[in-house]
């Protein structure tokens, strides 16, 4: 049976857009929660962040897989890097690889951390998910701007 | 399933991808490289690549921590190369503890 190129071009489209919306949304939500007053929270804050690092991970491995799927879609018409839009790829991949590589450090402190032991280190868990959080917004201005600009 | 092995094994296998695709587009090969690929068997071998990667990520964690544990430190029995991943471990566990002189 014969598939519809476009269709899965689409479709893989939709898959990226998902997952970039479960990681930044996941992010937002764990940085709202964490600027929340009172330290009794603490172990909740904890327990959504430890939930949230398995959908990061998950999503950050679903987004590269379809990221290289997108830039497939392209082919041999894919412009080069010395373009505007060729730059502006390059900075975004550049980012993500960042982010991905900060984000182990990240997703290591927060399961080392215990419901019990969090106490004031909820200062630290804020700091980690603003800078996920500002992380994720510059790869998404990017990724609009290869999309639409 | 533990979220240590997970994000290793999905960390590895998405910078590995990552830093080639940055490489091979900074040379301007990639589109050249990607049009003869198809699509199903792209993500196929992603999703090998993934699935081989948490396997080997959970068998390295077993053979270097005794007793074998993903959140415990790795010190007993820890082969040459363990000193560095359980000081780092030290240290995030110590980083987000309410006795940490940084808060």
């Amino acid at each position: 049976m014969e598939v519809d190129p476009h269709l899965v071009h689409v479709a893989i489209r939709w898959v990226h857009v998902a997952a970039m919306a479960t990681a930044f949304g996941g992010a937002v939500t764990v940085f709202a929660l964490s600027i929340r007053p009172g330290t009794d929270s603490a172990g909740a804050v904890l327990g959504v962040a430890v939930r949230y690092e398995w959908l990061f991970w998950a999503a950050a491995g679903v987004l590269a897989m379809t990221g290289i799927g997108n830039l497939a879609a392209f082919g041999a018409g894919l412009l080069g890097p010395s373009t505007n839009w060729g730059t502006t790829l390059l900075l975004k991949l550049g980012s993500v690889l960042t982010l991905v590589v900060l984000s182990l450090p990240r997703t290591l402190a927060v399961a080392r951390t215990s419901a019990t032991s969090i106490g004031t280190g909820l200062i630290a868990l804020r700091n980690l998910y603003a800078a996920t959080t500002a992380a994720f917004a510059v790869i998404l201005a990017f990724a609009i701007w290869l999309a639409h600009g | 399933m533990k979220l240590v092995t997970w994000s290793l094994a999905t960390f590895h296998a998405t910078a590995f991808v990552l830093a080639i695709v940055l490489f091979v587009y900074s040379r301007d090969a990639l589109g050249a490289g990607l049009s003869g690929l198809n699509t199903f068997v792209g993500l196929g071998l992603f999703v090998a690549l993934w699935g081989t990667t948490y396997v080997t990520t959970s068998r390295a964690k077993v053979l270097t921590c005794s007793p074998p544990s993903v959140t415990g430190p790795c010190t007993r029995g820890a082969p040459r190369g363990v000193a560095p991943r359980t000081a780092w471990r030290s240290w995030a566990s110590s980083a987000l503890s309410p006795s940490s002189p940084q808060f």
